[in-house]
This record gives C-alpha cells, sequence and structure tokens, in this order.
C-alpha cells in the first residue's frame, strides 16, 4: 500500500526546486572600465576607478561586453550616474551570433530626462541568445554638461 | 464511431508527417541542416493557418530541422572530433539546451509576422514611425526598402552601401522607434538587412522554448 505525501512533503519538494532554480542561475557582474566606446577614432570616455565616463558634448556610445556562460539570459542590469538635466542615459541588452550577422536585443530603458543622480536599470533581457555568440550591454550616453560626465559605474547579467 | 472519426483525423496528420520525411530525406545531401530547417518553416508558412496549424508547423519545422542535425555529424577542423556544429548544444550538461540559428529565428519570425493580422490603428502609426526616422535621421549609404507592421511586429528591411553604413544604422538600435526590443540579420548575399521590432509594452517572442 503506498503512501500519500502529506504537505509537508510537497513543501518540502517545493522548496528543494525553489533551491535548484536559484543555484543554476549565475550572475556576473563588471566594473564600468571594461566599457569602451563605440563609432569613434577619438574616443572620449574617461576611466575612473570602477567607472567609465562620457566627456563628449555630443552623444556617445558605450559597448560594454559580458561574458556567457552558456545559459539564456533571463536579466541584465547597468548602474550608473546621469549628470546631465536634460537628457538620459539609455541602455539596453544584444546577444549577437559569432559572425556579428544577426542579433537579438532587449527594450531600451532610460534614467529619465530630468533625472540626474545615480541610476539603476533593470534591462530586459533579449528573446534569444546565441550560445557562440557575445553579449554587450549598449549605453547611450548623453553630452557632458559641465565638469563631469555621466558614468556607467556596473552592469551585470543573470544566466540561467 | 469515434474511431473511425479518430482515423479520419490522424490519417492526413500521418500523411503530412510522411511528406516532410520524404522531403527531408531528399534534401538531405543540398542542403545544410539549418537550411533544410528554414526551408521546412517557410514551405509550412504559404497558407493561413489556425493557430493549432500554426503550432504544428512551427513543430514541424524542429522535427525536419533535429532530424537533418541527426544525419549530418561533421569533424571539427580544429580538433579532429566529430561535432555537430549545427546543433549548437551547450557542452555544460545542466545548461543544455538546443537552440536554432539566425536563419531558422528569422524564418520563425517570417511565419510569425506573416500569420499576424494587421492593427489597422497601430500598424500604420508605427510605419508612419519608421519612415519618419528614415527621413530625418539620412545616413550616408543607408536605403529603406519596406517597412510593415501588423499586429504587434514590424518587419523592415534596410540596405546599406558599405559595412560602415550598417555599423552607423545599428547605433539607432535601442532609440526610438527601435527601443522595443526585436531581432535582426544580415543576408550574407547582397548584406540587406531584415529587422523585427516589437510593440511597445510586448515582448518579441522567443522561439528557443517552443510555440507559444
Amino acid at each position: 500500500m503506498s503512501k500519500i505525501p502529506g504537505p509537508s512533503a510537497a513543501f518540502a519538494a517545493l522548496a528543494a526546486l525553489l533551491v535548484a532554480s536559484a543555484a543554476s542561475a549565475s550572475m556576473t557582474s563588471y566594473a564600468g572600465t571594461s566599457c569602451v566606446q563605440e563609432l569613434t577614432l577619438s574616443p572620449s570616455i574617461v576611466y575612473q576607478n570602477s567607472r567609465a565616463s562620457a566627456y563628449s558634448t555630443a552623444t556617445t556610445f558605450f559597448a560594454c561586453p559580458a561574458a556567457q556562460q552558456g545559459g539564456a539570459l533571463v536579466e541584465a542590469k547597468a548602474s550608473g550616474r546621469d549628470l546631465n538635466p536634460t537628457a538620459s542615459v539609455s541602455c539596453h541588452v544584444e546577444a549577437m551570433d559569432e559572425f556579428d550577422g544577426a542579433a537579438s536585443f532587449g527594450a531600451s530603458v532610460s534614467s529619465g530626462a530630468e533625472f540626474i543622480g545615480s541610476f539603476t536599470l533593470d534591462l530586459p533581457p533579449p528573446a534569444t541568445t546565441f550560445p557562440s555568440g557575445s553579449t554587450v550591454v549598449h549605453c547611450t550616453m548623453p553630452p557632458a554638461g559641465g565638469r563631469d560626465g555621466s558614468s556607467i559605474g556596473s552592469y551585470a547579467i543573470t544566466e540561467m | 464511431m469515434a474511431i473511425n472519426r479518430q482515423l479520419r483525423l490522424a490519417t492526413p496528420v500521418a500523411l503530412g508527417f510522411l511528406a516532410l520525411a520524404c522531403f527531408g530525406s531528399r534534401s538531405e545531401k543540398k542542403l545544410s541542416p539549418e537550411a533544410s530547417e528554414v526551408a521546412a518553416v517557410k514551405a509550412n508558412s504559404i497558407k493561413a493557418p489556425s493557430p493549432a496549424e500554426q503550432d504544428l508547423q512551427l513543430l514541424r519545422a524542429r522535427v525536419a530541422g533535429l532530424e537533418a542535425e541527426l544525419r549530418t555529424p561533421r569533424a571539427s577542423p580544429v580538433t579532429g572530433a566529430v561535432v555537430d556544429a549545427a546543433a549548437r548544444t551547450i557542452d555544460n550538461p545542466t545548461l543544455s539546451r538546443r537552440l536554432p540559428g539566425p536563419a531558422t529565428l528569422q524564418a520563425h519570425y517570417d511565419v510569425m509576422f506573416a500569420n499576424e493580422k494587421a492593427d489597422l490603428r497601430w500598424a500604420p502609426e508605427q510605419e508612419n514611425a519608421v519612415l519618419a526616422f528614415f527621413a530625418s535621421v539620412p545616413t550616408k549609404g543607408v536605403r529603406l526598402e519596406k517597412a510593415e507592421c501588423r499586429e504587434s511586429l514590424c518587419r523592415i528591411r534596410v540596405h546599406f552601401d558599405d559595412r560602415g553604413a550598417r555599423t552607423q544604422f545599428l547605433t539607432n538600435i535601442g532609440s526610438p522607434p527601435f527601443d522595443h526590443g526585436g531581432f535582426y540579420r544580415s543576408d550574407e548575399a547582397t548584406g540587406a538587412l531584415t529587422l523585427y521590432t516589437a510593440r511597445a509594452g510586448r515582448t518579441l517572442p522567443s522561439v528557443d522554448s517552443g510555440p507559444t
């Protein structure tokens, strides 16, 4: 005669499942100094401590690469400082194939045009990742207004 | 009576799979696994199917692609080991999963796009936004061929004179009207880029986890 598992067994199984799911997620964080400036032969990106700052008087584009560990990209974050009172820092995640011929990209998230201060952007993951390709967090940086430029201090991706 | 009805329903399905198997075995020597999968996706997208048939089409495409991949093991030029490059299976067994290649992804998005009905309010607005973007941000060497929107997706075809023009254009990914997520792929022969963008508030459907 077989025993029907009680509620405690069901809870234990659920807990084990949750622990297993949490264990299989892996987050990789990077300092903002891993970012590079795109599309220019005379970059105005400045590295200091852990951050990369945009010192140009024009809009600049940062590419912040992240190592893939073979899982599906489920979450990404970018943190930094927005010092422009009229324009925002906006970022999105892009997963590219190994030939840079195809890519999937998530929705863009911005710090807010009138926002000034420290921000953390939760970036929606792209619909697809390419296991042999690469993942890059792209950020559009506003022009530097005064002595200090807006910056990326850190970014992270989580794979499951 | 119920059995007869089931037989009547099962027969066309079985014939469909038989036809698919014949098609797969004939094209085995000519097409790469991904090309077979793409062909299967496209071949099944000619009719305007019901949702259940759409799911069946995507499943058939997957089965055809997986069968083709299983038939074509290849030797690695680097290690000499026999690997199935097209299978795109990750080595880590705990994270192992099978993913479609870019051409197959594009074929899937083409099918999804073809099966959508146009939202008569949103689609023209979004097409106009795309046209306005190309009019207001003229980039040297970039030419918009076509912009179409339906219910949750837009499909945009862009031609480039050179690689630099493509790179320049791609910096606009993430900015309006291309800021809601999407997928793009360049045609290796022509260099033309096909871009699928999602509607605001929607996410581009994933084809990793199967039809939803």
